[in-house]
């Protein structure tokens, strides 16, 4: 082949891709909105599509639709919100996960490795265990528990990021280190918590490291929002630096990228969005692995595109295993994260077995 | 034209041990400096230290007029690239998607068929188009080490638009290239540093680096130990003395290019030929018949390939 026509055959090759990316773009976004309608719809009350619809048009000022209030209030104050901080949730933990992994250059980095889920789970141990004996008039309120979980989150990636950081240099291969020894120490004094707690607490306990909506509120939904909007802002500019990255540190630095500041950045970002999401929902499992690696088998490590479809990807997928869970065993509830990984596992490994080509 | 970088008395310490003692070193816009030296010489560590990865225990490097320690980050980004000695890639990007990201983290405007032309005519330049589509680690090594050469050059070509004064910087760059494309490689090197640009190279073919430099530097314990012009560097002996090997130094026609004879490789072809009648003995030993006749200008053109060093343009 001659010159030319290898030319036209790459940026054929490349605008191909592209249009193959915006497909996907395309898809995955109708597949978010449809499974919120779809979640909005479902619930323990039958309400017609037709009227969810109609209450949904008449909240955003359309005038002279009709509805019942009582429907109203399950629509607007039980389900959206539920549904909206589910979004957040799978949103803020999925672009968690793709920017841990571009952090660290390793396909199987998730956000516990800073430390956020460990600290987090300690915190809402103690809350749970001791919170009563403590502080018996704060405990009765509804703020301890997830109060308690994102400062513990955030502290022990503190604690962890001033280990690894020395004249102003973090060290990631300290820094995975570091979240292997503070998680290991959480690990033993929430086992040691779990130890002393009585059976409800042991319960509550429990359920709580496996993750739930269930008592979703607008209160919870907008304390998140603060922390998902920016992620979603600083994409563009982070994307280009994680890419960068990718080359390695030194390389990155060549390139103009100012490698702490990205560092510093994205560990703080993960920490408030995971933090936050666990404070809300719980702890939630392998959101943050399936979505990034999902979106990288389809269109591939840039992480420009990768960051923003991970958060409508993780975002669907939660919304969906929410679904699953309050209605599988209706009226009962399944934990979310049983739900998560029952699906979000054997997803992945089909993923695996048919599109992985090499390395991931 | 001036100097790109100006460096003056640098030392680099770890602990007591100096990587880098007293190093004094200019590059000069337009010219192709060429570093030789033994491992762990402080070659590469000079380098980092000019590319401002490095920061100096002691000593001033001043690039383009400014301190190096003040430069923002972006603006010695378009000033300079790097091509270091190993890369490993985490993702699996394709080749394509390598080389832009020399383009993309520049600035904003890297986009449309202004940026694809930049990033097709790298390509070409390294001899990767027709493996453009190709993931980076299904590649040899070779091919890596071409994919990364054709992302420095678009790094200095996006540079180019906002930047006079721009420097290359490669650690290596032929050490795992078979011989076209070592030639290949350094033909470039040489008409980017034509074009304007000062370009600082880390060789060990002693050989490529007599051919190629504007300026040979040897390095030793971390010093510099001689500089100049290289054929006045080689026949000062230094060289056999840093490296602790015997060469013979002899001349190949038709520019009279200097040639290093690492002199035990030497013995063993002797030992291997008969022993040449007594009238012959003092013949020089490399300057061979057939060397003479064939094709030995070592900045020797690629016939058959393409676009790769005929009528090139470098900079769109």
């Amino acid at each position: 082949m001659s010159g030319a026509a290898i030319e036209a055959d790459v940026l054929q090759h490349v605008s191909g891709m592209r249009r193959r990316a915006f497909l996907i773009i395309l898809l995955l976004a109708l597949l978010s909105i449809l499974l919120f309608f779809i979640a909005i719809v479902i619930g323990a009350v039958p309400i017609a599509p037709a009227r969810v619809l109609a209450i949904l048009l008449k909240a955003s000022g359309f005038q002279g639709v009709e509805s019942r209030a009582s429907d109203a209030n399950v629509i607007l104050n039980i389900r959206l919100p539920r549904v909206a901080l589910g979004f957040e949730v799978g949103a803020a933990l999925a672009v968690s996960g793709a920017l841990m992994q571009g952090l660290f250059r390793n396909p199987l980095a998730d956000p516990g490795l800073i430390g956020v889920s460990s600290g987090a789970g300690l915190a809402a141990a103690a809350a749970i265990v001791l919170g009563g004996k403590l502080a018996p008039n704060v405990a009765s309120g509804f703020a301890l528990l997830p109060v308690g979980a994102f400062l513990g989150g955030l502290i022990a990636t503190l604690l962890i990021y001033a280990i690894s950081t020395r004249d102003g240099r973090t060290s990631m291969a300290t820094m995975l280190l570091a979240g292997v020894g503070v998680g290991a120490f959480c690990g033993a004094l929430t086992g040691l918590l779990a130890y002393w707690s009585n059976d409800q607490q042991l319960r509550d306990l429990t359920f709580w490291s496996l993750g739930s909506l269930n008592g979703a509120n607008w209160s919870k939904t907008m304390m998140i929002a603060p922390i998902v909007l920016p992620l979603a802002v600083l994409t563009s500019f982070l994307g280009r630096s994680l890419n960068a990255l990718a080359l390695g540190e030194a390389e990155a630095y060549h390139l103009g990228v100012r490698v702490q500041l990205v560092k510093s950045l994205t560990i703080g970002l993960v920490a408030l969005a995971v933090g936050l999401s666990v404070a809300s929902a719980g702890v939630i499992s392998f959101i943050g692995i399936v979505a990034p690696h999902a979106i990288r088998l389809l269109v591939g490590p840039d992480n420009r595109l990768l960051l923003p479809l991970a958060a409508l990807l993780g975002g669907a997928l939660l919304i969906g295993a929410d679904l699953l869970a309050r209605t599988l065993v209706a009226p009962a509830e399944l934990p979310l994260g049983v739900i998560t990984s029952a699906i979000g596992a054997p997803f992945f490994l089909w993923l695996l077995l048919t599109r992985s080509r090499g390395l991931l | 034209m001036g100097a790109f970088i100006e460096a003056r008395a640098l030392y680099y310490t770890v602990g007591h041990q100096n990587i880098v003692e007293n190093a004094t070193i200019s590059l000069p816009a337009g010219r192709l400096i060429i570093v030789v030296g033994p491992n762990g010489a402080g070659k590469s560590t000079l380098l980092r230290l000019l590319s401002g990865e490095l920061r100096p225990t002691s000593g001033s490097i001043v690039c383009a007029g400014e301190k190096l320690q003040g430069t923002p980050t972006w603006r010695l980004a378009r000033r300079r690239a790097v091509m270091a000695q190993a890369t490993q890639l985490a993702f699996p990007f394709t080749v394509n998607e390598v080389v832009r990201i020399g383009l993309e983290t520049l600035g904003a405007n890297t986009r449309g068929s202004e940026a694809d032309a930049i990033v097709a005519q790298c390509l070409r330049r390294a001899d990767i188009l027709q493996l453009a589509c190709r993931k980076y680690h299904t590649l040899s090594g070779g091919e890596q080490q071409r994919t990364h050469f054709a992302r420095v050059l678009c790094q200095l070509a996006a540079g180019r638009r906002s930047e006079s004064a721009q420097a290359l910087y490669l650690d290596e760059p032929v050490a795992s290239l078979d011989l076209r494309h070592q030639l290949m490689l350094l033909d470039a090197a040489r008409e980017i540093a034509k074009s304007g640009i000062a370009v600082m190279a880390i060789l060990h073919d002693l050989n490529l680096a007599v051919a190629y430099a504007d300026e040979l530097v040897v390095m030793h314990a971390g010093r510099i130990v001689a500089s100049g012009n290289p054929a006045d560097v080689l026949a000062g002996g230094i060289v056999a003395d840093v490296f602790g090997v015997d060469l013979r130094l002899c001349a190949t026609p038709p520019g009279n290019t200097p040639f290093v004879l690492p002199h035990g490789h030497a013995r063993r072809v002797a030992w291997r030929l008969p022993t040449p009648p007594v009238e012959n003995r003092f013949q020089p030993l490399p300057i061979q018949e057939g060397a003479t006749t064939q094709r030995s200008e070592p900045r020797a053109t690629l016939p058959g390939i393409e676009n790769t060093s005929m009528s090139f343009s470098f900079w769109p």
